[in-house]
């Protein structure tokens, strides 16, 4: 298989937090969108991936190569854009760029100028002077510099308005036109994810809720409203999330089929949100 | 070529699509050997998501609508032109078929019905 | 890994006129009057400013959080620690000279006390400021700035304190009578001699911390 990413029972143990046996697999060619609470280990997952924290067990290949034994190779093709700018913000984007490319054996200037104009950026400011949006147009202008096959961001429209954040989608469809790239997209922020995501892991309190195509989750999880009389012991089981209020509910399920079939006219079945799913999920039955 | 896609509804945008394409062919505005946007020229475009227009294509393949050149793209397939006429008829019933559940939620009689099927007949022309 | 070691200075380009200053400053106020400060001003100035070289170096790096990028990249972690170290080396040689020609020009000047630099006062500017390198520079890679810090007065007294205890052990040294004829044989070696012996254990340390530094920074976790 052409996997670019493969994660298997990957486990990492903080004092206050763990990350449980997290698997997924990307394909070329696809986005998949990591989502989650903040906290619940997006960012810790991605940091495995990118070796910066060591995992205590399970295994991570990319490219269908030890993460960590072909490190160097494998780093030469992922473009990674984080959350907060960590560059050296006295410096100018020229600067940093001159730093940044002598590490990429292909380094392709021509696509970083292409970048730097279509993205509207001042080579000449230094990072400081950048507002977030740019901050993270640069890092993206980077990551797409050097033939990368892997994008990896986490949290990359964090702190920016929609405009902004619907620019960063285009661009991400530009990317994987070509079929060879598979980008892996972390956010709190689902809406990002309900139109472009081929693929969504969901993490919860450090472990793993699933990891599927978005089209088999949405047609999977319905949201489901109805009056309080039909929440029998047994119904209750079947719903995630159930949300009272003085004249019915409000619930998530995973029968909405069998509950449509059995309450008909009582009960609405609508469609969720992924914003909906993970706060349905979230909330759990307490 | 015109797709437009509604969010919120109960059928799948896949399905959408799908439906969209198929009546496009059916009505000739799509014509034989036409080539088809790319699934991800396609997802850019209506930003969805890359798998949904693949299980759009991959549906109208299986029925024969398109065909696809692995590395070429998609294609309007040749249609035959019996199987064109059933496909165009089911499409009729299928239609017919929503409007009869509609009539009878509102209650109303064949006759009723077969009253409003002539004048829209005699409207069209 | 060069551009790793153009990077180090380029993030400090921004410090470069305080480091001037403060050599000027420093071996003005030092050799004004006769006596002990004058004899120690070079040692003093080096070492100050290379230390603060150092110091500026971690801090960078941590205000920006640049590892994470650094880290990011491909490049193995021991090339970040060995550009490290290097651009310290290459900026120890850089700043005596800078305050060897600073010397030299204000032996004009007949208000202060200052002689030339002498072969003696580079060596000990560079081994100790080797040294405290050595010793700082694994405790950053290890805990990172903010901790390393911390050990900065541990640094200091233990360097200190170290330094008579050093004095101590010389002496002792010095009336053993097994290595009596040891000492005596290189006391009369020239200074060159001596003075090479010196700066060769000075760069074993370095080594053996550029060493430490690596085991332990491929260890480091960055949260």
């Amino acid at each position: 298989m052409d996997h670019i990413l493969e994660l298997n029972n990957v486990s990492k143990k903080y004092k206050e937090f763990q990350l449980n046996n997290i698997s997924f697999n990307l394909e070329k060619g696809y986005i998949m969108g990591l989502i989650g609470p903040n906290g619940a280990g997006k960012s810790t997952t991605i940091k495995l991936i990118m070796n910066l924290i060591k995992k205590d067990s399970g295994e991570i290949k990319i490219f269908g190569k030890d993460y960590k034994k072909d490190e160097i190779a494998v780093k030469e093709r992922i473009g990674f854009v984080y959350d907060e700018n960590y560059f050296y913000e006295d410096l100018n984007l020229l600067e940093m760029k001159n730093i940044i490319a002598p590490f990429y054996k292909n380094w392709d200037e021509e696509a970083f100028q292409k970048h730097i104009k279509v993205f509207n950026l001042p080579l000449k400011r230094k990072i400081k002077e950048l507002s977030r949006g740019m901050k993270m147009k640069y890092s993206l202008a980077l990551a797409l510099s050097h033939k990368a096959d892997l994008i990896i961001m986490d949290e990359p429209t964090s702190g920016l308005d929609p405009i902004i954040r619907n620019e960063l989608l285009g661009i991400l469809y530009d990317v994987i036109q070509d079929e060879e790239k598979g980008i892996l997209f972390s956010t709190h922020n689902t809406t990002d994810l309900d139109k472009i995501a081929d693929y969504i892991t969901f993490i919860n309190n450090g472990e793993m809720v699933f990891s599927e195509s978005k089209d088999e989750i949405m047609n999977k999880y319905k949201i489901i409203k109805g009056g309080k009389e039909i929440l029998t012991d047994d119904i209750r089981k079947s719903l995630i999330g159930i949300k009272e209020h003085n004249y019915g509910f409000e619930a998530l399920t995973t029968n909405s089929v069998l509950l449509k079939r059995e309450f008909k006219d009582e009960i609405i079945i609508e469609n969720a949100t992924l914003g909906d799913i993970m706060i349905y999920i979230v909330r759990g039955n307490k | 070529m015109r797709i437009i896609i509604q969010n919120g509804l109960n059928q799948p945008i896949y399905d959408q699509i799908r439906g969209q394409i198929k009546s496009l062919i059916l009505k000739g505005e799509l014509s034989e050997g036409e080539q088809l946007p790319s699934i991800r020229n396609l997802a850019k475009e209506l930003q969805i998501s890359v798998i949904t227009t693949k299980r759009a294509y991959e549906e109208l393949e299986r029925e024969g609508f398109i065909e696809t050149v692995a590395g070429k793209g998609s294609y309007v397939a040749a249609q035959d032109k019996e199987l064109l006429r059933e496909k165009k008829l089911q499409i009729i019933e299928e239609r017919l078929q929503g409007a009869v559940i509609e009539g009878r939620q509102l209650g109303l009689t064949i006759d009723e019905l077969y009253e409003i099927l002539k004048i829209l007949y005699g409207e069209v022309e | 890994m060069l551009n790793l070691i153009k990077k180090e200075f380029l993030v400090q380009r921004k410090y470069s006129l305080i480091f001037f200053g403060y050599s000027i400053f420093m071996l003005i106020v030092l050799s004004l009057s006769p006596g002990g400060a004058v004899e120690s001003v070079y040692a003093v100035a080096g070492v100050t400013i290379i230390y603060m070289f150092v110091q500026y170096s971690c801090a960078i790096e941590d205000k920006n959080n640049s590892e994470k990028i650094l880290n990011s990249l491909p490049v193995s972690r021991n090339k970040i620690v060995f550009s490290k170290f290097i651009s310290v080396i290459l900026f120890s040689v850089f700043i005596t000279v800078i305050i060897g020609l600073l010397g030299e020009l204000f032996t004009k000047l007949s208000f202060l006390y200052i002689k030339k630099i002498s072969i003696e006062e580079i060596i000990s500017i560079l081994t100790t400021a080797w040294i405290l390198a050595s010793v700082y520079l694994p405790i950053y890679f290890k805990f990172g700035d903010i901790k390393a810090k911390l050990f900065n007065i541990i640094i200091f007294f233990v360097f200190f304190s170290g330094s008579l205890l050093f004095n101590s052990i010389i002496k002792i040294f010095f009336q053993n009578s097994f290595t009596m004829p040891i000492i005596d044989s290189l006391s009369n070696q020239g200074p060159i001699i001596i003075g090479g012996i010196i700066l060769l254990i000075a760069i074993i340390i370095v080594t053996l911390s550029a060493a430490i530094s690596t085991k332990v920074y491929y260890n480091r976790e960055f949260n």
